[in-house]
């Protein structure tokens, strides 16, 4: 067989098991229940006996009680120590004249003839109820002296007048009680031992009554249980190993006795192995068939409980799984339901059952069991009902829990993966509105709780439910600081990508729902964002590579013309013509170097592919140097350099190569383009956080360009220059300007040339 | 008469050196590639050699690491990069001079000469322990005779330039400003906004330097001041 079969099999035996064992449980804790000893601990199984149990000891009691109270029958109905039933037991009178007495025989006929019997088989008990009373029966008798009562004591009117029925079942009752004890204690073989006995003061007369003559005190006190009272001052200890000392007895002692002696002892003793079948003995085997009983029912609870409890463990361990070695979980139609509605369906369901199926079942209990069980069988109904639906739900839970469908299949997460799934607007207002009327709904529920019951605070299922809300709000506030959080995160990601931290990641993980999509989308516009950034670097180096190799390529053959025109000009052409046209093609083979050279640079200044080398420099001293440099080249012609420079260190950071080669591209374009014989003003200006270097000429041609147009040359490659020069000179000048941190500007007043290079000053 | 090996793949460029070296007085031998360079440096007696850095097979910058596993000459590359990192990766790996493409072929043959001079007269000059003499690569200032020499040569400088030269050449590697040189030379407080010192040391370097451009002794530090290079 294999194990696909196998473990349904397996499996609906451990169902059938578990039933078994709930009923076993059911059983044990029936046996327990219905005990007498129900409710009083375990300990009374391991420590009490039977002398010990508190039916004993009444048990006892009762037949001391009836010792001195057989004292007295025996006064009333004995003579010479046996039954006397012509002894008077009742003198009264109904009226002058009307007086009557009874005998103890008189009184038993009549009590036959209303139907009265002493039933043996019941102790004796006076049994029988008198019917079709004469009128004459009906009479009432003035009672002058009855058997059981003392003259004396017959005093109010209601005592003494009683019709004679009345007076039969009195005296019949006691008669029946007299002879109960004659037979419990006198006459049947009993385990009870007793010996009742008064002395007149000088010992002479004295009285004794016992049920065992042959034993002598000491036999008596031999026994597995004794007392012993002594009315004397010899001792004042009662001597016994009864679990109580009686104290009824000495009260007891002093009402029977018929000297004025203290002068008496009364002995009892008890045999503990219960030879005799009298009700001790009886009782005693009850009380050990009840003891183990007990015990059974006791094991029978834990068998049943254990067992339970294993089958519970392997159904739990076993549902949902076709077999052993199969992961998957199997869910029945049942478990497809969604969760909190299946809940809500079983509560009511449950409900139901325990209302309907459990009284329908009980009355077909009842037609089988006995009426006094019946409170208890429904009991047990109710029980097998409501755990029957708790057991189906909770294996119905468990499959879910382990198909993993417990949550996500629940109209709850429906409804909540709906609310976060919809737009923020939407999730607010809903979310505030449900939330708004959940928490009005239970203030106010709470406050008219509270006004209409004075105790509210104390009820628990009202300590519950504030508990509950204040939990509930705690869960909304948790859910919304975690939103916020996560906002919170996004607005870090967004600032950073924006202050240019491109390949800035959020962690996806740490977001849920709608955020988590938001997250996602950062994540991916930073990757657009890298990738477009990387593709527009790398196009930026292909074009200054590209200009870098196209310009090496075009130095080689340069090389070439420049020197072999050179190698003409030393063969000295005596033509004119030749020389001329030497002259041209010198003049443009070193417009082309220079045009090539300042190509790279520009390429390279304008995408920003250039390592600067930042440090500290004056100002001051730069456009000095620089100054320096140009004075005699400005000095051909007829140019004069006019500083207006502070007499102090202005620091800026720079690279101070690159920022040279500014201020030469500057001083050139000056020299190139300023009128002939003009003069060129240089300064340094400090503006408090700023520095600006300016230079300004007269052109020498009129400037019908805009100064943007001036820079952009190179970009929109509008190269209509026929002067020398390559007309790059400003863009570079304005690109590396831009690339250390400055700013560049042009202005273009008329005939007037101006730039403008600031920096901030460093402190 | 000294040995000049000229390697370049462009032949054009190689035989317009020949002109101009051979036109001073110089044996040249053409080769066309690294191999070739390095076969021809094997079989004849060479003071120095031009190389370009883009050639097919073994480029300049290899045939400079092989020349220098045997040989010690003078080496001038020869190259159409000019960029700064080319430049000095030629120079860190055994080159003497780095010359661009296109080149002045004046400054070509200037600069030829100043590293066989350097190479051959100067050796024992290092002998010579005057503390009157100070002396920064191929440059030498006899502070005696007030006589300065570049690679050999005299140089004719006034008092002033004279005395600027000193100060740096004195104090080799360190940057002087503007102020500071002003102050040393004319024993004045410096009122700035004067640019004869910059002029000053623009002649200088007109007149020590073979391309003042590209100096190799007085050395701009824009922005800061100027230094003599300590060699």
């Amino acid at each position: 067989m294999n194990q696909k079969s196998l473990t349904p099999v397996l499996k609906r035996m451990a169902g059938f098991l578990h039933f078994i064992f709930v009923c076993i449980t059911l059983l044990g804790i029936g046996f327990m229940y219905l005990n007498t000893n129900y409710g009083r601990g375990l300990d009374w199984l391991q420590n009490e006996t039977f002398e010990q149990s508190p039916d004993f000891n009444r048990k006892v009691q009762s037949d001391i009680t009836s010792i001195f109270d057989y004292l007295k029958y025996q006064e009333i109905f004995e003579t010479n120590g046996s039954v006397d039933y012509n002894k008077v037991v009742l003198q009264a009178t109904s009226g002058p004249g009307g007086d009557v007495t009874y005998t103890l025989n008189d009184i038993i006929l009549y009590g036959k003839s209303l139907g009265y019997y002493l039933d043996e088989s019941d102790n004796y008990e006076l049994k029988g109820i008198p019917e079709n009373l004469s009128e004459e029966d009906e009479t009432q008798y003035y009672v002058q002296w009855r058997c059981y009562q003392s003259e004396d004591e017959l005093t109010g009117p209601d005592q003494s007048f009683a019709t004679l029925p009345e007076l039969t079942y009195e005296i019949l009752s006691r008669f029946s009680s007299y002879y109960s004890i004659y037979s419990r204690l006198m006459s049947d073989f009993t385990n009870f031992y007793f010996r009742v006995a008064y002395y007149s003061k000088n010992n002479a007369i004295y009285e004794i009554l016992t049920n065992a003559p042959e034993m002598s005190v000491d036999d008596m006190m031999a026994m597995g249980k004794y007392i012993y009272y002594a009315g004397d001052s010899s001792d004042l200890a009662v001597r016994t190993n009864f679990d109580s000392t009686f104290p009824s007895i000495p009260a007891l002692m002093a009402q029977n006795n018929p000297y004025n002696s203290s002068q008496n002892y009364v002995v009892v003793g008890l045999d503990t192995s219960y030879k005799a079948n009298d009700d001790y003995a009886q009782e005693f085997a009850a009380y050990n068939s009840s003891r183990k009983s007990f015990a059974n029912g006791l094991c029978l609870a834990a068998i049943g409980l254990a067992g339970c409890f294993l089958t519970f463990v392997f159904l739990t361990y076993a549902s949902g799984h076709q077999s052993f070695s199969d992961p998957a979980i199997t869910l029945y139609p049942f478990d497809k339901i969604r969760t909190d509605i299946m809940l809500l369906l079983m509560l009511f369901v449950t409900y139901l059952g325990a209302v309907l199926a459990a009284p329908l079942l009980s009355r077909l209990l009842h037609l089988v069991v006995s009426s006094n069980y019946w409170n208890r069988a429904n009991r047990v109904i109710m029980f097998g009902v409501v755990y029957f639906c708790v057991i189906i739900t909770f294996f119905s839970l468990l499959r879910r829990y382990k198909a993993e469908t417990l949550w996500k299949n629940s109209f709850l997460y429906e409804v909540m993966e709906s609310l976060s799934e919809r737009s923020f607007k939407y999730r607010l207002t809903l979310g505030y509105v449900l939330y708004l009327s959940a928490n009005v709904f239970a203030i106010t529920l709470g406050a008219f709780f509270v006004l209409n019951h004075e105790e509210a605070f104390r009820s628990i299922p009202f300590i519950l439910a504030v508990t509950v809300w204040i939990l509930g709000n705690l869960m909304i506030f948790h859910y919304l600081y975690n939103n916020a959080i996560q906002t919170e995160r996004i607005h870090e990601a967004i600032e950073r990508l924006a202050s240019g931290e491109t390949n800035y990641k959020v962690e996806v993980s740490q977001f849920s729902h709608l955020e988590a999509r938001l997250a996602e989308g950062l994540n991916r516009i930073s990757d657009g964002l890298q990738t477009a950034l990387a593709e527009q670097v790398k196009s930026e180096r292909l074009k200054a590579d590209l200009i870098t190799n196209v310009s090496h390529d075009i130095k080689t053959p340069l090389t070439s013309i420049i020197n072999y025109i050179d190698l003409i000009k030393r063969e000295h052409p005596e033509d004119p013509t030749i020389q001329k046209y030497l002259e041209v093609l010198d003049q443009k083979s070193q417009r082309l170097k220079t045009l090539t050279e300042d190509l790279v640079e520009a390429s390279r200044a304008s995408s920003g592919n250039i390592k600067l080398e930042m440090a500290n420099i004056d100002i001051v001293e730069l456009v000095q140097q620089t100054t320096g440099e140009f004075e005699d080249k400005y000095a051909l012609r007829h140019l004069e350099l006019v500083n207006t420079l502070p007499n102090e260190v202005i620091l800026i950071e720079a690279d101070g190569r690159r920022l040279w080669r500014v201020l030469e591209n500057l001083y050139n374009n000056a020299f190139k383009y300023a009128l002939e014989s003009t003069r060129v003003y240089v300064g340094v200006e400090d503006h408090g956080p700023e520095v600006t270097f300016s230079i300004k000429n007269i052109s020498s041609s009129p400037l019908n360009i805009s100064p943007d147009e001036l820079t952009e040359r190179f970009v929109r490659g509008d190269t209509s220059r026929t002067t020398e020069g390559s007309g790059l000179g400003l863009s570079i000048a304005r690109d590396l300007t831009t690339l250390q941190g400055g700013k560049f500007q042009i202005t273009i007043d008329g005939d007037l040339f101006k730039a403008e290079v600031t920096f901030p000053i460093k402190n | 008469m000294q040995t000049i090996l000229v390697c370049d793949d462009d032949k054009q460029i190689v035989e317009a050196i020949n002109i101009y070296l051979t036109g001073e007085g110089f044996q040249v031998i053409k080769a066309f590639d690294g191999y070739e360079a390095l076969e021809l440096l094997e079989k004849n007696e060479v003071n120095l050699m031009i190389v370009d850095v883009m050639m097919p097979g073994l480029d300049g910058i290899r045939t400079t690491l092989k020349v220098r596993e045997t040989s010690s000459i003078p080496i001038i590359i020869l190259s159409a990069k000019s960029e700064d990192t080319d430049k000095i990766l030629g120079l860190n790996i055994g080159a003497d001079d780095y010359i661009t493409k296109p080149f002045n072929p004046l400054e070509l043959v200037a600069r030829v000469k100043s590293q066989l001079r350097r190479y051959t007269q100067l050796g024992n000059l290092n002998q010579q322990s005057n503390s009157q003499v100070y002396k920064c690569g191929g440059l030498l200032i006899n502070d005696e005779n007030k006589e300065v020499s570049v690679d050999g040569e005299l140089i004719k400088l006034t008092p002033i330039e004279y005395n600027i030269l000193l100060l740096l050449v004195k104090n080799a590697g360190k940057v002087f400003s503007i102020d500071q040189i002003y102050e040393k030379i004319w024993n004045e407080d410096a009122i700035g906004a004067d640019n004869t010192v910059a002029v000053h040391i623009r002649h200088i370097r007109e007149k020590i330097e073979i391309n003042p451009k590209e100096p190799r002794y007085l050395k701009v530090v824009w922005g800061v001041g100027y230094k003599i290079e300590k060699q």
